[in-house]
């Protein structure tokens, strides 16, 4: 009866604070205190009895991720931070790769597996000198580049080998790449004397320097008569940068560079038959040292006419204080 | 330190150390909030001691398993929902309702205390009500009303505990709420 009567007094415009009202009542009750601590050591002992001792502490990427989620929303560990380390790794571990492949295909040959990713080195290189250094360091690098392809042909025409054509073959686009290289910095000379002169003598002496001694290397290699086209595309670019370094000091009114024509004619000894056992550096050094030691310019001397010479008279208007002062004194 | 910061620090602990302490500390936080939401649901204290003890067991042994727990609140509360709901399928309880609402007022006592014993009388009325009434609800409404208004809870922490979103959660606390209110007004006729 009294349930009835109470009930009925019962308000019920705050359902949620009757709910509320149940906490601490015996249908939402506080536990006993002494169970409390009771059941807390009785768990312990029993989590200090059944768990196995930790093994001795080895780091793990789990402890990472872990410790980051103390710092940080776990989500964001797993979804972002975990898979930029993945990446991150992945990335470092095909630089090292890559490092590793262009190392070992440094030493590589045309036909030999790697020699595509040591072309492909080579462009790159390039482009990256050009666009951070110039035309003028392009075109030097370049030139290195054409001394490496004659070596190339050089190695391979040294290689003893039963399979003649297959040698053969080698050698040829040995040589093409050659050409091809050489162009390339001839297409460089081009350009940069129609944008900047000044810079295209610097490249034509650069182009000098080195035009001889990659000439007397091709020579050295007694490639056959496939080479003799790149002898020939050599010969023009050492003219193209002669030409290009006189028209361009004439321009500027200063001495032409000379450049002296060491190198002995092309046609004649790319087919020479001669054994060479030596490698080209060697054939080099000997062959160019009276090349090298040439200077390459002349000194600029002044010429006589332009001094002009003590006179012997002394004209009207001369006065010669050289000579002593005589002064007459007038009556 | 805030509370999720040491309980993320505690779980590190624990889960990469074993630390029995350390969950000791995260027992002493929240025991209490397990045993009200276990005994709200069970008809005896002794049922709602072991479940509890259950429980933490239980969490320990996830701990050591998983590595991925974002919430050690909502991964105990689902641990003692699932227990509670194994527990009803493997006994089958009942519970006395006329047992809840005897309550003897001494005639002896001064009429002071009398006046208090019967605002206590007429707030375990209510209570006994409501709580009649919300087991009378389904175990779905049931659990979020007593995880939002009891244990005070956030929605998201309740949609963790109950594999929901939390908007699918607000609108489910809003009907438990009407149907809770429907069933009371009814019971009052």
């Amino acid at each position: 009866m009294h349930s009835k009567h109470y009930l009925k007094k019962m308000k019920f415009n705050d359902v949620t604070q009757s709910i509320r009202m149940l906490k601490g009542t015996e249908h939402a009750a506080t536990p006993d205190t002494q169970w409390l601590s009771s059941n807390r050591s009785r768990l312990l002992t029993h989590i200090d009895r059944t768990t196995e001792e930790m093994p001795t502490r080895v780091f793990t990427l789990v402890h990472l991720w872990s410790a980051l989620s103390l710092i940080m929303p776990q989500r964001t560990v797993y979804a972002v931070v975990r898979p930029a380390f993945i990446f991150v790794l992945c990335f470092g571990l095909g630089t090292a790769g890559w490092i590793t492949t262009v190392s070992a295909s440094l030493e590589s040959l045309p036909g030999d597996a790697l020699y595509g990713v040591k072309l492909a080195t080579e462009h790159t290189q390039v482009a990256v000198v050009e666009a951070v250094q110039g035309k003028r360091a392009s075109t030097e690098l370049r030139l290195t580049f054409v001394s490496r392809r004659v070596d190339e042909v050089g190695k391979l025409v040294a290689a003893g080998t039963a399979d003649n054509s297959a040698k053969q073959e080698r050698v040829n686009q040995a040589v093409e790449n050659l050409k091809s290289e050489v162009r390339g910095v001839s297409d460089n000379l081009n350009e940069v004397k129609a944008s900047n002169p000044m810079d295209a003598v610097h490249v034509a002496q650069a182009i000098d320097r080195k035009v001889d001694v990659i000439q007397l290397s091709l020579i050295s290699t007694n490639a056959t008569t496939s080479s003799t086209e790149a002898s020939a595309v050599i010969a023009q670019l050492k003219q193209e940068s002669g030409a290009a370094a006189t028209s361009t000091s004439s321009m500027n009114g200063g001495a032409p560079s000379s450049t002296p024509a060491a190198a002995s004619s092309p046609n004649s000894t790319a087919t020479s038959t001669t054994a060479a056992t030596t490698s080209s550096t060697k054939i080099i050094a000997p062959l160019t040292r009276g090349v090298l030691e040439t200077p390459l310019e002349q000194p600029i001397v002044p010429k006589k006419e332009l001094i002009p010479e003590r006179p012997t008279e002394l004209g009207p208007d001369v006065v010669d204080v050289s000579a002593p002062i005589s002064i007459q004194m007038r009556d | 330190m805030s509370s999720k910061l040491r309980d993320k620090y505690l779980l590190y602990r624990i889960q990469t150390k074993r630390d029995a302490q350390a969950y000791g500390e995260l027992y002493d936080t929240y025991v209490a909030g397990i045993y009200r939401f276990i005994s709200f649901k069970v008809s005896s204290k002794e049922e709602a001691q072991d479940l509890t003890s259950e429980t933490f067991l239980r969490a320990w042994h996830y701990l050591l398993e998983s590595r991925d727990v974002a919430s050690f609140s909502a991964l105990l509360y689902r641990i003692a929902r699932n227990l509670v709901i194994d527990h009803y399928r493997s006994r089958r309880a009942t519970v006395s309702l006329d047992e809840q609402l005897e309550i003897d007022i001494d005639e002896n006592t001064s009429p002071t205390d009398k006046g208090e014993q019967i605002k206590m009388l007429d707030i375990n009325l209510e209570a006994s009500a409501v709580a009649t009434a919300m087991k009378q609800l389904k175990e779905e409404y049931r659990d979020i009303l007593t995880l939002r208004y009891i244990e005070e809870l956030s929605t998201a922490e309740i949609a963790e505990i109950v594999d929901k979103t939390s908007v699918h959660v607000r609108v489910l606390l809003h009907r438990a709420t009407n149907a809770l209110k429907a069933l009371l007004e009814k019971n009052e006729i």
